[in-house]
Formats: C-alpha cells, sequence, structure tokens
C-alpha cells in the first residue's frame, strides 16, 4: 500500500536541492492501520447510536470523530515548515554503519516525535526544538565500498494520536565515501624489504603506539578507542587518538601485492594505509592508473582510503 | 521512569477512569480481581517483582472467563459483556511490549468509555464521558510520543478537545436522524423498578426504601398545592383476600373526565419497563405517545425502556363520567371468608347512612379517630388481614389504610378500588419542578358516587396528614420521634446537601429536557426553522449536504490556516541596517558581501574619517542590537533614528570651508 503510495507521489527524480522546506505540496498524510481500526469501532458505535437512539452514543461518536479530524492537522502541522538544512557524513569502512547527520530546524513551534529513516533501514525518532538547529543522526548500513547515496530519506509523523501518518520524501544529495574493509595481513611496500619487516615488526607489536591525546567522539568513531574513563567519570565521551613519532617512508602498491582478486587486495591496502597512518609514517599509494605521492596525515589516510574506495567504480 | 513504565501507568489510569462509572454494576469480584491484578502491577514496577509469563497469562484468561461464565449464566446481558470487557481490560496491561497492544488497549479504554453511555445519558455522565475521553487522548498521545511528559500530552488533549467540540456540535444536531431502530432493542439493562401490577402486603414499604428518582414533571404554570400532588398510575381492582391486582384486561376508551383547573406539565420518567405512564390526577388526556383506558389511566403501547418525555394536561377537580355496570359490580366483590370482625364493624358504622358519601365519611372518621399509626415497619398480618390491622396491629402505612377502607366501602356496597402511583414530590428550588422519587410511592382509594363518579379518598391522609403535605419522612417522625437529620449541625449540613442535590437536579433536568430529548422530530423542527423543508430532497438530506460542505468549510479553512508557514517578518534591524549599507554605498563607500560590521567600519574610517563618529555610532547600535543578548528598549528606536538621520554627504563646515564661504 504505502510502496504504490510512494511510487506514485515519489517518481524517480532528481536530488533536491537543500535546504529543504517541508511546505504542503510536500507533506502526506493517511490514515495509520490504527486510524482504520479506529474509524471501524466509530462506525460500529455510530450504528448502534442509531439503532438505540442514545444521543449520548451519538455524541460520543462524534466527539471521537471530530477528535481524530483534529488530530490529523496536528500530524500535518507536525511535519509543515520543517527544514533540512544540510546534511554530512564522515568515511567509513565496508560493514560499518555509516551515519548520516542531518541539520534541521523548525521555526515554528516545537515537534514532537519526528521520524528519519534512509532507505527502510533503521528508523531515529527525535522531538526538533523550536528555533534550534538539531543535528539528526540517521544511520545506515555500509555494506561495499564507494560513494554510498543517502539515497531516498523518508521523515515521518505519528503524533500526536498515531492515528494518522505523514510524511515526506527528500532525496538529499548526500554521499559517504565507505572505506574498504581493511584486512589485516603482513606489511608489503614497494620499497626494500628491510623497510617491510621494520613495519612489519611495528605494525604487529601492539601497545607500540603513542597515546596522542583525546577528541571529542564523533559517529563512526570506533568502539574500540573510545576513552571509557572519561566517559565512566561523566565527563564526556571521547576517543583516543594514538600517533607514532618518526619512521620512514613507504610506497603501497596495488601490483605487489599478487594474484588475489581486486577487493582483497584493496581491502590488504586499506589494511595497510590505517596502519601506517597509525605509525605515523610517511607513506603513498600506487593504484593501477593513479599514484598518490607519500605524505603524512589525516588527509593523506582519507586521500588514499577514497582513492581505494572508489577504485574502479563509476562514481571516481 | 524506564520506558515501558512510563506507557503501562498512563494506560492503567485510563482503563481506572474508563471502569470506574461501571464499578456498581460489576460483580464484586471481577472489582477485586482488575484492583489486584492491576495493584501487582504497579507494585511491581516498585520492588521489581516477577511479571507473569505467557502459561500463567493465558491460565488467568480462562479463569476469568470461567468466572465470566458461571457469574452470568442465567443472562447474557449488558452486564456480562461489560464483565467481559473488565477481565480484559484487568488482563492486558501485562503484555504491552509492542505498540500495537498498547494502542489496542487504549482502544479498549475508548470502547469502555462508549459502554458507560448505555448506563444512562444523564448530565453527570455526559461530563464524565469528556473527562474520560480527555484522559484517554491524552494516554494515546503518550504512547504516541515516548520522548515527551505526560503533562505535555494532557494539556495536547485538552486542545484538541477544545477544537474538536465545535465540530461535535455541528454533527450532532445536523447529523441525520431516523425514526424507530434498524434492529429493535437487542438487549435491555433497565430493571423493572415502581409498581407491579400486583400490590402485594409489603409492596410499597419495599419502594419507599428506594430513593431513586420515578419521575420529574416540569409544570408550565404553578405548582399545585401538596394536597393535591397525587400521581395517578395503576387502578387495582381485583382483591383476593391478600393481594391487590390491576383487572388483566382493560378497554381503550374515548371517554374523557370534565373538570376544572387544567394543570400541565411535562413528566420526564424514568424507565420502569411497565406500560403505565404517571399523570397528575386526574389527566384530561392522553398524551399522543399513549392510549387512553377505561379506568383512567394512560398506557403505552409498549414497556418503556428508555427515559420517556411527554406532556399531560390534568383537572385537579375533576367529574368522571358515567361507569359501566360490570366495572362496578368488579369493585364490589370481596372473596367470601375472610375479615368477618371487620365486615361486622363496616355495617356497623354505616347502620342507617343513607347516600354513599355518607358511608364513606363515617368510616373515614372511624380511621381518623381511632389511633392508628403511622409506621413503615408494622407487625406482619396473618390470613384476616384486615381483621388483624384493625383489631390487633393498628400500625401500618398507606397500603394498609387503603386496603382495610377499600374492603370496608366494598362491604357496605359502595363500589371501591385502589389507586397506586406516587403522592407528593420534592420542589426544586431551582427550577419550576418536581422530583418524584421511588419513596414517593403511595397508594390510596376512590369511590364511586353517583353524583361525582369516581371520588378520591386518602384513608392514610386522615391517620398521618403530615404525609400528604410534608412527606413521608416528615410523617415517620411524627408518630417515631425526631430523626437523625433533624437536629443540630447535622441538620444544616443535610439542609446544605440537599440545596447542592436540587441545584444539580435541575440542572441535569435542563440538560435532559434538551438533551435526551433531541430526536428525529426535534431534528425536523430544527431544520425548518434553519428554512429546510421536505422538497424534491428530504430536509434530513438537505441537512446532510449542508453538514458535509459545511464540515469541509471548516475542515478546509482551518486546515489551511493551520498549515501555513508563516512568512518571516521583515527584521527591522536588518532592514535600517541595509538602508545605512545603501546610503553608504552611494556615497561611494560599498560593502563587500563577506564584511562584517567593525571591519566595514574600519574601512569606513580610513576612506572618510569625517564619518567616522556617525558611523561607528550606528555600528555599536547595530553590533548591539544582533549580538547583545538582551538589548534595552530604546535601542532600537535609537538606531532606526540614527539610520535615518545619517547622510554620508553632508560634510562638516570646519572641512571644507571654502565652499559653504
Amino acid at each position: 500500500m504505502t510502496g504504490l503510495c510512494d511510487w506514485l507521489i515519489d517518481p524517480p527524480r532528481a536530488f533536491d536541492p537543500l535546504p529543504v522546506v517541508f511546505h504542503r505540496r510536500r507533506v502526506f498524510i493517511l490514515p495509520t492501520m490504527y486510524g482504520y481500526l479506529f474509524f471501524g469501532i466509530l462506525l460500529a458505535m455510530l450504528l448502534g447510536s442509531i439503532n438505540y437512539n442514545n444521543n449520548l452514543g451519538f455524541l460520543l461518536v462524534f466527539l471521537l470523530g471530530s477528535i481524530s479530524l483534529v488530530s490529523m492537522i496536528h500530524t500535518y502541522r507536525n511535519l509543515l515548515g520543517v527544514r533540512i538544512l544540510s546534511v554530512s557524513a564522515r568515511p567509513v569502512f565496508a560493514g560499518e554503519t555509516a551515519v548520516f547527520r542531518f541539520l534541521v530546524r523548525a521555526e515554528s513551534g516545537r515537534r514532537q516525535a519526528v521520524g528519519f529513516l534512509l532507505e527502510k533501514e533503521r528508523p531515529v525518532l527525535e522531538d526538533i526544538g523550536e528555533k534550534t538547529d538539531e543535528t539528526i543522526s540517521v544511520p545506515r548500513s555500509a555494506q561495499d565500498r564507494g560513494i554510498l547515496r543517502a539515497g531516498r530519506l523518508v521523515v515521518w509523523t505519528r503524533y500526536p494520536l498515531g492515528l494518522f501518518r505523514a510524511w515526506t520524501i527528500v532525496r538529499p544529495d548526500a554521499a559517504c565515501v565507505v572505506y574498504p574493509r581493511p584486512l589485516a595481513g603482513p606489511f608489503q611496500t614497494s620499497d626494500g624489504g628491510q623497510s617491510q619487516e621494520s613495519a612489519d615488526a611495528a605494525a604487529e607489536t601492539p601497545g607500540v603506539d603513542d597515546f596522542a591525546g583525546l577528541k571529542r567522539y564523533q559517529p563512526g568513531d570506533p568502539l574500540g578507542r573510545i576513552a571509557w574513563k572519561t566517559l565512566s567519570r561523566g565527563m564526556g565521551t571521547f576517543t583516543k587518538e594514538f600517533t607514532k613519532a618518526g619512521g620512514g617512508s613507504v610506497m603501497l602498491d596495488y601490483d605487489r601485492l599478487g594474484d588475489t582478486g581486486t577487493e582483497q587486495k584493496l581491502s590488504r591496502l586499506s589494511d595497510m594505509v590505517v596502519k601506517a597512518h597509525r605509525m605515523n609514517l610517511e607513506y603513498g599509494l600506487r593504484l593501477p592508473g593513479i599514484t598518490l605521492a607519500p605524505e603524512r596525515g589525516e588527509r593523506q589516510r582519507h586521500a588514499c582510503l577514497k582513492a581505494l574506495a572508489v577504485f574502479g567504480k563509476k562514481e571516481a | 521512569m524506564n520506558e515501558p513504565q512510563k506507557t503501562i501507568l498512563p494506560i492503567l489510569l485510563a482503563l481506572i477512569v474508563a471502569i470506574f462509572p461501571h464499578i456498581p454494576r460489576l460483580p464484586l469480584w471481577i472489582v477485586v480481581w482488575c484492583g489486584t491484578l492491576w495493584g501487582y502491577l504497579v507494585l511491581s514496577f516498585r520492588f521489581r517483582w516477577p511479571r507473569p509469563g505467557k502459561t500463567l497469562r493465558r491460565v488467568l484468561t480462562v479463569v476469568g472467563i470461567l468466572g465470566l461464565l458461571l457469574t452470568f449464566t442465567r443472562r447474557l446481558d449488558q452486564n456480562a459483556y461489560m464483565g467481559l470487557l473488565a477481565v480484559m481490560a484487568a488482563l492486558k496491561p501485562f503484555e504491552m511490549d509492542t505498540h500495537r497492544d498498547r494502542m489496542i488497549t487504549v482502544f479498549l479504554a475508548y470502547f469502555i468509555v462508549i459502554t458507560s453511555l448505555f448506563l444512562s445519558e444523564t448530565l453527570a455522565i455526559t461530563l464524565y464521558m469528556l473527562i474520560s475521553v480527555g484522559v484517554t487522548t491524552a494516554v494515546l498521545a503518550r504512547i504516541n510520543n515516548p520522548l515527551g511528559h505526560f503533562r505535555v500530552d494532557l494539556g495536547l488533549s485538552a486542545r484538541v478537545l477544545a477544537q474538536a467540540i465545535p465540530l461535535m456540535v455541528l454533527l450532532f444536531f445536523l447529523f441525520p436522524r431516523i425514526e424507530g431502530s434498524f434492529f429493535g432493542l437487542w438487549f435491555s439493562h433497565v430493571a423493572r423498578s415502581g409498581f407491579s401490577d400486583r400490590l402485594s402486603p409489603g409492596g410499597v414499604a419495599l419502594l419507599v426504601e428506594n430513593d431513586a428518582v420515578a419521575f420529574r414533571a416540569t409544570f408550565e404554570g404553578r405548582l399545585p398545592p401538596p394536597e393535591l400532588r397525587y400521581w395517578r398510575g395503576i387502578v387495582f381492582e381485583n382483591f383476593d383476600g391478600r393481594a391487590w391486582e390491576a383487572r388483566s384486561h382493560v378497554r381503550e376508551t374515548g371517554q374523557m373526565p370534565e373538570g376544572e383547573n387544567p394543570v400541565t406539565c411535562t413528566i420526564s420518567l424514568e424507565p420502569h419497563r411497565y406500560r403505565w405512564l404517571f399523570a397528575l390526577e386526574m389527566p384530561a388526556k392522553a398524551p399522543p405517545q399513549a392510549g387512553w383506558f377505561a379506568d383512567y389511566t394512560v398506557r403505552t403501547q409498549r414497556p418503556v425502556v428508555r427515559k420517556m418525555r411527554y406532556e399531560v394536561t390534568s383537572f385537579t377537580t375533576y367529574r368522571t363520567g358515567p361507569e359501566d355496570g360490570e366495572t362496578l359490580n368488579a369493585c364490589l366483590r370481596l372473596p367470601d371468608n375472610v375479615n368477618p370482625k371487620a365486615r361486622e364493624l363496616a355495617a356497623r358504622l354505616a347502620e342507617n347512612a343513607g347516600p354513599a358519601r355518607e358511608k364513606t365519611r363515617r368510616i373515614l372518621d372511624f380511621f381518623r379517630t381511632d389511633g392508628f399509626a403511622y409506621t413503615l415497619e408494622p407487625p406482619r398480618l396473618g390470613r384476616h388481614s384486615v381483621d388483624d390491622f384493625i383489631f390487633s396491629s393498628r400500625r401500618g402505612y398507606c397500603e394498609h389504610f387503603a386496603s382495610a377502607f377499600c374492603f370496608m366501602m366494598r362491604s357496605v356496597g359502595v363500589p371501591a378500588r385502589i389507586v397506586g402511583g406516587y403522592q407528593g414530590g420534592e420542589v426544586n428550588p431551582f427550577a419550576n419542578y418536581l422530583v418524584v422519587r421511588q419513596a414517593d410511592a403511595h397508594v390510596w382509594v376512590e369511590i364511586w358516587d353517583a353524583e361525582t363518579g369516581w371520588t378520591r379518598m386518602d384513608p392514610t391522609a386522615m391517620v398521618a396528614p403530615d404525609r400528604i403535605t410534608k412527606g413521608m419522612r416528615a410523617a415517620l417522625n411524627a408518630f417515631d420521634g425526631p430523626g437523625m437529620f433533624s437536629r443540630g449541625a447535622l441538620g444544616l449540613v443535610s439542609s446544605w446537601l440537599k440545596n447542592v442535590r436540587q441545584g444539580w437536579d435541575a440542572l441535569s433536568t435542563r440538560w435532559a429536557a434538551f438533551f435526551e430529548g433531541y430526536s428525529y422530530d426535534m431534528q425536523q423542527a430544527l431544520l425548518s426553522k434553519l428554512g429546510l423543508r421536505s422538497g424534491v430532497l428530504a430536509a434530513s438530506v438537505k441537512a446532510m449536504l449542508i453538514l458535509v460542505v459545511l464540515s469541509f468549510a471548516i475542515i478546509g479553512l482551518y486546515a489551511w490556516f493551520a498549515t501555513r508557514i508563516p512568512r518571516k517578518k521583515p527584521d527591522a534591524v536588518k532592514k535600517y541596517y541595509a538602508r545605512f549599507c545603501e546610503k553608504l554605498a552611494r556615497a561611494g563607500l560599498a560593502r563587500p558581501q563577506d564584511q562584517g560590521p567593525l571591519d566595514f567600519m574600519k574601512a569606513v574610517a580610513k576612506n572618510r574619517p569625517d564619518l567616522e563618529t556617525a558611523v561607528s555610532e550606528v555600528m555599536d547600535l547595530y553590533v548591539r542590537l544582533r549580538y547583545q543578548d538582551r538589548p534595552s528598549a530604546g535601542t532600537l528606536a535609537e538606531f532606526i533614528r540614527k539610520v535615518r538621520a545619517f547622510d554620508p554627504a553632508v560634510k562638516p563646515l570646519r572641512q571644507k570651508p571654502g565652499i559653504k564661504a
């Protein structure tokens, strides 16, 4: 039912330029299953009241009927005028959950229990305060490497009585870079074996990483790096960052990874980029047709992983 | 509070509020059942007791249904249905893990609220229903908005209710009503109450203990005096030695009494499941809903199972027409071999008396002067009930006096019969009407007099005149000493309570007169007042069309205005800042898009040092208006004034003296 409706009212179309305002022509409304049940009960009661000529019965049926109609307008208004100002997503590794962060705002009145759903995955229910910028984090699972489009965002509400559901569909032009899933293995570079060995040794010895400090937690940070101590003290959620000083310059080379499949090679390279970054090495990446000169730092890590993510994909 | 608790407790509240008015009608075990289960549920949150599992819940369901079957073996009626709802409502809160369960349970609460209207349509129930719907709606909002506070939900529910009421009123008046019903009344919950067609000993005493309202009578003019407030309902003609019975077949007739001093009143009769209607003695003609019978009673076609309103005109001074011989004979008949002493006494009293009136006077005198006592707890009487009453117990109430008097009159050859009904009624000081309760039940006698026809004689009035003028309680006090509510502070409280009760009753009656009476006929009248007459289309069809159009118009307009996204009001600060920048731009000092006010100010000051003071003043005000948390009230006005006055073209005199000179 809803599928057909969605298709009828939302034929495949171009992206909606942000900011999107939920105005009348965007917001749809229909009774929910409970709404239909409620109307069924009302109809039965109406027949009973007519039969018994019971005025109190009439009064109650009309009261409940009027309440449901009024609630319809409340439901509709709960969604109307909400704006999506921007959307962003931090890169994740394949197999993790991408989090699209929507910045939304409602000018007139507080909005209660508004649901956000990306491509029928995991819904999020949030209130939107009046005249405040709210960040709504909507998860979407990232299975494969590449560019994950946010796809169709359904924003809906059943507030206040659950008898009607108002919804709107937005196609935000947003994407999340999904890095290849890291695959652990030996550290192979195009430089001499010496470097490789030392890198191997470093990579396989845990605990050599130097604790560099804490940064504020952001959705998508690995769970293992969360600073539980600060969290348990109620000081907020932080992520531990590690760095390793020193290290030489290495080149991570696609062609040196033997005859395994493309995806596996990319996963291996992904793992190596992560490790190289963690050891604070100066590293470069060589893929067929692409070469990234050795560098250090967060920016290099992202450049390399993104190159791996989009390697061979159309979006590149 | 954790998540399930936040929804279960409000749902519990909705169920309790919904079930509350049904408690008196539910079997005790169901009330205990609900109380126990709900109590356990609430305490289980507090003390972390285990919640019953699926198996136990099923067992409890089976136990509950078995209990219902055992309780309502005899008949499956409204109460059984209500019991089933209550048993379900008691168990349902234990399984509310999903949204679906919660929604269904709230609908169950609505359903119970609806059922309460079959109890009665009084103002109290109507108001309670509104509150109950409000609470249930708030709970519905609660479960659909788990993030909010229940207080907010209650406010929202009140708002939704207030918005829904105008539409409800419109629908109530204009939704087409039909005459009669589709399927007949499947079952009726109304128990028989009031008089039956058999007046057995002790029958009236049972009624007298009942404080329930029998009917209300609203008068158009002044109320008749208390001694004339005899409400005629049923006539008992056959006496079997023990009980008096109404004749099984009475003709319907066109013969009307003659009389003077007509009094018109509207009676709102509580359903009693008999056919007779009550009217002030003597009804002049039958109301349109009823037939007129030869014993001067008014009866409906079918038992009265719904509250009924009718208008009836009565003559307080009347003369009945001729009576047929069969009826007169029936009113002389007495069983043989009963009450020999009473017959003997009657014969002695009536000795040498001439016409019937003289005999009546003598026998009534006997009751007045011979020291009878009025009490509601008389001793039991034997087989010769009249003999026992007159010669040994000498204590009784209307039934005993009427029975003895009627027997004696018949024994001396005067046709006499007993009339059952009510006498008196409580005058409501807030409105022009009387409330007649079952406690006002009364029987009296009418005798046949060739000149006046059937004539009312009330032996009770001879024994206890207070019963007629002041009511039963006063009459009992006169004989038994003061009752418990007659003195001191308790008396004050009781009189205050009486006032409150009467005020409320007046309000309810006004409401009932309007609300319960609204039906097909009244709707037709209303529609024709609105100028809708049946033409090509029936008036109600036209009304329906108007209703649809009006509803759509109201909802549409409301939706239009309510769903408009308000356009942003132009901001005065922004507007005047733009004007200020425009003035500067005309003077060749355009502000780059990305430049903030302070940087811009510096740039202006650099190019035009002469403007520095003026610009910095305006900028200072602008920055305060924009970024200060709460700028003082005059700031904006000053800003506007400064911007208006600002003119970059005007240069101070001292800087260009040459030109001016």
